[in-house]
């Protein structure tokens, strides 16, 4: 059974007379394990898809189903469960707090998740160990570089334990080496069994996944898996 | 719960100045409502304290007012023969007058111990530099029951002195039988009682419009004989004069008899309820309390539209965070419910920090004005400011974070993480 499974979904945005269609008629299937890149021109959809798939949206048509269960109809309650325990995002911009430490930015999906205090730090700690930067728990954002805010925001998925791991131009605003750096680690991540989707421009990027799909007005209009 | 407390501490913490320039102004505001509160409540609770502390209903206790007086003998004659007749009149079941000055007991003068009480109860008033003088009320033994006091009948005194109650802090060095002579008059009283501490009395200006005045470090004693028809005791004692109507009988029915009573003797009378004196004073007190409710809501008002700013502002700037918050799990109902216990934190203290300062300026101040009404204004701040600023601040909290709470409901969550983020610098 594929985690993620989209059918004919849509999305339109609406505003007062103006009807902006994002996407049309995605059909999708991704099985646990698996690293996608999405990759299209500005305006394509990519992000509407990353954002419906990780339940931040909620489609206009069709069917969305994670795990099994059809998220289509889910209440806010129910997708904010997803979000918090089963997929984490990773943005180009780190969206990290900029008043809370380094390990306070890890551990936000665990409050969230109403995990104890112990278990919360024993689970951040873990993940900033994983991700190389247990030394930094203590830095704010301001004080580390990009791609140790990168870290941060992954360690930050790993800490709430999720299985899929959607990343929006993760190397976006890092230079070549820190942007190898954090895709070699996405690279290990799904060796040890998260999937990983990835949103980018760079075919660079795209050439580590495994699978490659191109949107282009809303509509996929190429899926290739590579050998 | 525990999650949106930890969030909303955790936000407050953070942004330390801007958290305590927040404070200041809730402070400021939860100040003026809380004092608008307790001035608005202070006439509602004189006149409970009132009606708890007389002995009989304001409808049957009648209050004469002499619309004419004349310095002479004859007039005190005929006052004191009114009264004689009022006493027995049919209907009424007690009458009687009263007054309160200052006298000297000769054998108090020089006794250190009196002086030292003295001085130490009346610290800060004018009788702090006269400390032998005595705070008398001469009161009719018919008028005792009127307040309760626990007093309600003078006891028998010996032979040639008349009955005298001490207050209960002058037990220790005036033991029952102790014999004390009027300076001025020679009249002899003897101890025969002592009013209780929280013993009251009315304040002789207005029933209505003060409030009582504690009977602590006072002295009660009945008229003697030659006060009775003294030109100037009765003159003095004029507007002191009441009627407790008895059980069944109608006051206005009793006005309409002891008016009558009156014109009989010669003297113009006119009678009212202290009730018909309470319903004037609300009229007149009632325009007061309804601009300090006006007061209080313009305040409260003007705070909630502050906070609302002030909060408005921090969402659109924490637009990105909430995004974050979102992606993390949380829900738009938490961020929701951060937001308003953020304003719960702030406001609910404020008042609470405000209202222990008043109470405790309240419980201290030496201003004649706040000593005079001090249990008043004590009553009126314990029963009902604590309450109603603590309802002020919680709805103040709930008004202002309507705007903030609407904003952030306005959006989906996907364009509130696609807003400004914050470690993108």
């Amino acid at each position: 059974m594929p985690i993620i499974e989209l059918k004919n979904i849509s999305k339109e945005y609406r505003n007062d007379t103006v009807v902006t269609p994002a996407l049309k008629n995605i059909d999708l299937s991704v099985e646990e394990g698996e690293f996608l890149a999405i990759m299209g021109a500005s305006g394509s959809g990519k992000t509407t898809l990353l954002h419906l798939i990780g339940c931040m949206d909620v489609p206009t048509g069709g069917t969305y189903r994670f795990d099994g269960k059809d998220m289509t109809a889910a209440d806010e309650k129910q997708r904010a469960k997803i979000r918090g325990k089963e997929v984490a995002f990773v943005f180009q911009n780190f969206a990290l707090i900029r008043e809370n430490t380094v390990f306070e930015n890890a551990e936000m999906p665990l409050i969230a998740q109403k995990v104890p205090r112990r278990e919360r730090k024993r689970r951040v700690e873990t993940a900033l160990q994983a991700v190389g930067i247990a030394d930094l728990a203590r830095k704010r954002p301001e004080h580390i570089s990009g791609g140790q805010k990168q870290r941060t925001a992954i360690a930050r998925a790993l800490a709430c334990g999720a299985r899929v791991l959607l990343a929006d131009e993760p190397t976006g605003a890092l230079d070549s080496a820190a942007g190898a750096e954090i895709m070699q680690l996405f690279s290990r991540l799904n060796a040890e069994g998260k999937t990983v989707i990835v949103i980018t421009h760079d075919s660079r990027v795209a050439a580590y996944a495994h699978r490659q799909i191109i949107i282009q007005d809303g509509r996929i209009v190429q899926d290739e898996t590579q050998e | 719960m525990k999650a949106v407390f930890k969030l909303a501490w955790h936000e407050l913490w953070k942004r330390k100045a801007g958290t305590l320039l927040l404070l200041l102004v809730c402070l400021t505001a939860m100040g003026t409502v809380v004092s608008a509160a307790t001035n608005a409540t202070a006439q509602l609770y004189q006149q409970k304290l009132f009606a708890r502390s007389i002995g009989a209903q304001p409808a049957e206790i009648l209050h004469l007012h002499y619309r004419t007086a004349q310095e002479t003998q004859a007039f005190a004659n005929q006052v004191y023969e009114y009264r004689q007749a009022l006493a027995r009149m049919p209907g009424v079941k007690n009458a009687g007058q009263f007054d309160a000055c200052g006298i000297s007991f000769q054998e108090l003068r020089g006794n250190v111990r009196y002086r030292e009480i003295n001085r130490r109860l009346h610290r800060g008033e004018a009788l702090e530099n006269h400390p032998d003088r005595v705070q008398m009320l001469y009161t009719d033994e018919a008028l005792l029951p009127l307040v309760k006091n626990g007093v309600c009948a003078y006891e028998k005194a010996s032979p040639g002195n008349l009955p005298l109650y001490a207050s209960e802090v002058f037990r220790q060095i005036l033991p029952l039988g102790t014999t004390l002579t009027d300076e001025r008059t020679g009249t002899r009283y003897e101890v025969t009682g002592y009013l209780p501490e929280q013993a009251q009395w009315f304040d002789e200006s207005d029933l209505i419009r003060f409030p009582m005045v504690s009977l602590r470090g006072w002295f009660a004693a009945p008229f003697d004989e030659q006060s009775q028809t003294d030109v100037l005791t009765q003159l003095s004692t004029l507007h002191n004069t009441y009627v407790i109507a008895a059980d069944d009988v109608q006051a206005d029915v009793l006005k309409a008899a002891v008016e009558e009573c009156a014109r009989g003797y010669g003297l113009d009378v006119q009678v009212q309820t202290l009730a018909d004196e309470q319903e004037q004073y609300r009229a007149e007190t009632q325009s007061f309390c309804i601009r300090q409710a006006a007061l209080a809501l313009f305040l409260t008002a003007m705070a909630v539209s502050t906070i609302t700013a002030s909060f408005t502002a921090h969402t659109i700037v924490r637009q990105g965070q909430y995004g974050v918050w979102l992606a993390s799990g949380f829900t738009r109902g938490t961020i929701a419910g951060c937001i308003v216990m953020e304003m719960l934190m702030l406001l609910i203290p404020s008042a609470w920090i405000v209202w222990c300062g008043r109470l405790s300026w309240l419980l201290t101040s030496e201003d004649i004005g706040i000593a005079l009404f001090r249990e008043v204004l004590l009553a009126a701040h314990v029963e009902f400011t604590l309450a109603a600023c603590t309802a002020a601040a919680a709805g103040a909290a709930f008004a202002s974070a309507l705007l903030p709470v609407v904003r952030v409901f306005r959006y989906e969550p996907c364009e509130l993480i696609g807003g400004k983020l914050y470690a993108d610098h």
